[in-house]
């Protein structure tokens, strides 16, 4: 079985310094996860719940990292539906 | 008293191997929660699992983690392709070996004035049936309407195998979709979605892939859409009223059965680790050697003896099918014996009006094991 941890979901406040992508399913979450390790990009899937979506499934990755992940995912067919800035 | 000899895998194998239990055990224990519903620890375990073992099916039979469905079995795979693809007016072409499991549906769905379908050959009901014949004759029943192929990779009754590559050519050329029923095949025989150009895979989880019951899987081919045959929650975009756009939660309404999922992923892993090319050649060798052994029995007939592999059908003249049955199970040899839910495949073979007897192997069956058969039908028959 991989690493549960890399399974993380936003209970609390919003890390800053980091960017959610929001994506769907925990299924479609995982995928963007593992496209983008398969990049050297680390992020964890996180769950979102909002008026717009409902529950939603992402990502989160380093904020300065937005240009490579738009690039892989889009290259892996992984659709986002939004992207969420967490800064102060 | 000593372990029954379990000769009865293709309704459901047995015994699993010691990692499935261990991993029903870890799920129950470390995985608890609901994959894909919860915001804590143990639904967080459940659907890392939940995803491993998309990942496992998707690189086993050769397609994309999401485009893997977890359904209740081969079943309700097979009911969600057929009722999620099929319109008003299409023909449907299967083979004369269907189990009730693709029967049923096409009957209703033909009963009900949606659909029309019609019969075409398998290597079961023709020696000379080979890829040729199959195809040519797939063509003459085309009509400009038939818009489905379906067919069990792997006949229930006897180990009558379909020409699953060109079948998927035929049905790409003519632009009609092609829908597996791999119930017996899955785990016995190598399937590659893409390869074969298989629009629809329905798979059981708990026969040759050694997982519990109550889980297997439709895995959709690429750019295949159906419509969804439950509607209901399933942790994603949960304020609308339509389920989601995208597979595999578009098509999985209510909590996936996770425990079952966990074990089968672990039976898998085992599949796998033995190799299925190694199993393939094993259930010949054993069906060989257990034809010959029939065959030493005056007024025993084996059924379609020139398809080798894990499922051999036979019946005896003096004793019907229940009776034989019933006497191995006192010996404890557990057969199966009956019409096994293949009602166009017992019409196909014209077996007795008392039906036959079925023997089915797993990756663990032994010649000792079949040895252990010959001993005791030599006991009831002799």
């Amino acid at each position: 079985m991989k690493t549960p941890d890399l399974f993380k979901q936003q209970n609390t406040q919003p890390e800053y310094g980091f960017t959610d992508a929001l994506i769907g399913s925990a299924t479609h979450a995982a995928r963007a996860r593992d496209a983008l390790a398969a990049a050297a990009i680390r992020a964890q899937t996180v769950k979102h719940s909002t008026r717009a979506y409902g529950c939603i499934y992402g990502i989160r990755f380093p904020a300065a990292q937005k240009p490579n992940v738009t690039y892989v995912l889009d290259r892996a067919g992984i659709a986002v539906r939004e992207y969420v800035e967490s800064t102060p | 008293m000593s372990a029954p000899i379990y000769l009865d895998h293709a309704a459901t194998s047995w015994p699993k191997p010691a990692a499935v239990h261990r991993a029903v055990f870890d799920c129950l224990t470390r995985a608890g929660g609901n994959p894909g519903h919860g915001s804590h620890a143990l639904s967080d375990a459940a659907a890392q699992m939940v995803y491993d073992c998309r990942c496992a099916l998707a690189e086993t039979f050769g397609a994309s983690p999401e485009r893997v469905i977890f359904t209740s079995g081969a079943t309700h795979a097979i009911n969600l392709a057929l009722h999620g693809a099929l319109r008003q007016g299409d023909h449907v072409l299967c083979s004369d070996m269907e189990h009730n499991a693709v029967y049923r549906p096409l009957y209703a769905l033909r009963e009900r004035g949606v659909i029309e379908f019609d019969t075409i050959l398998s290597p079961a009901s023709d020696p000379r049936a080979g890829t040729a014949r199959i195809i040519t004759d797939a063509a003459a029943k085309r009509r400009p309407n038939t818009r489905m192929l379906v067919c069990s990779h792997m006949s229930n009754i006897v180990s009558s195998v379909m020409p699953l590559s060109a079948l998927g050519a035929f049905c790409k050329r003519h632009g009609m979709l092609f829908c597996v029923d791999a119930a017996q095949s899955a785990g016995h025989l190598p399937i590659n979605v893409g390869e074969m150009q298989i629009d629809m895979l329905c798979i059981p989880g708990h026969k040759g892939l050694y997982g519990l019951q109550g889980c297997g899987a439709l895995i959709l081919g690429e750019g295949v859409e159906l419509t969804p045959l439950l509607q209901g929650g399933n942790g994603v975009l949960s304020l609308s009223g339509i389920m989601p756009d995208q597979p595999p939660e578009r098509y999985e309404a209510g909590t996936l059965p996770t425990p079952a999922i966990a074990g089968l992923l672990a039976g898998i892993r085992e599949v796998n680790a033995r190799g299925i090319g190694t199993i393939a050649a094993q259930d010949r060798h054993l069906y060989d050697r257990a034809r010959a052994m029939l065959s030493r029995f005056e007024g025993m007939r084996v059924y379609a003896p020139h398809c080798r592999g894990p499922v051999l059908l036979c019946s005896h003249d003096r004793m019907p099918a229940d009776a034989l049955g019933a006497e191995l199970d006192r010996r404890g040899i557990c057969v199966r014996a009956g019409f096994h839910c293949a009602a166009l495949g017992h019409g196909t073979l014209k077996t007795p009006d008392t039906g036959a007897v079925r023997l089915s192997f797993g990756m663990d069956t032994t010649p000792s094991d079949l040895d252990a058969l010959y001993s005791a039908l030599k006991d009831i028959l002799l």
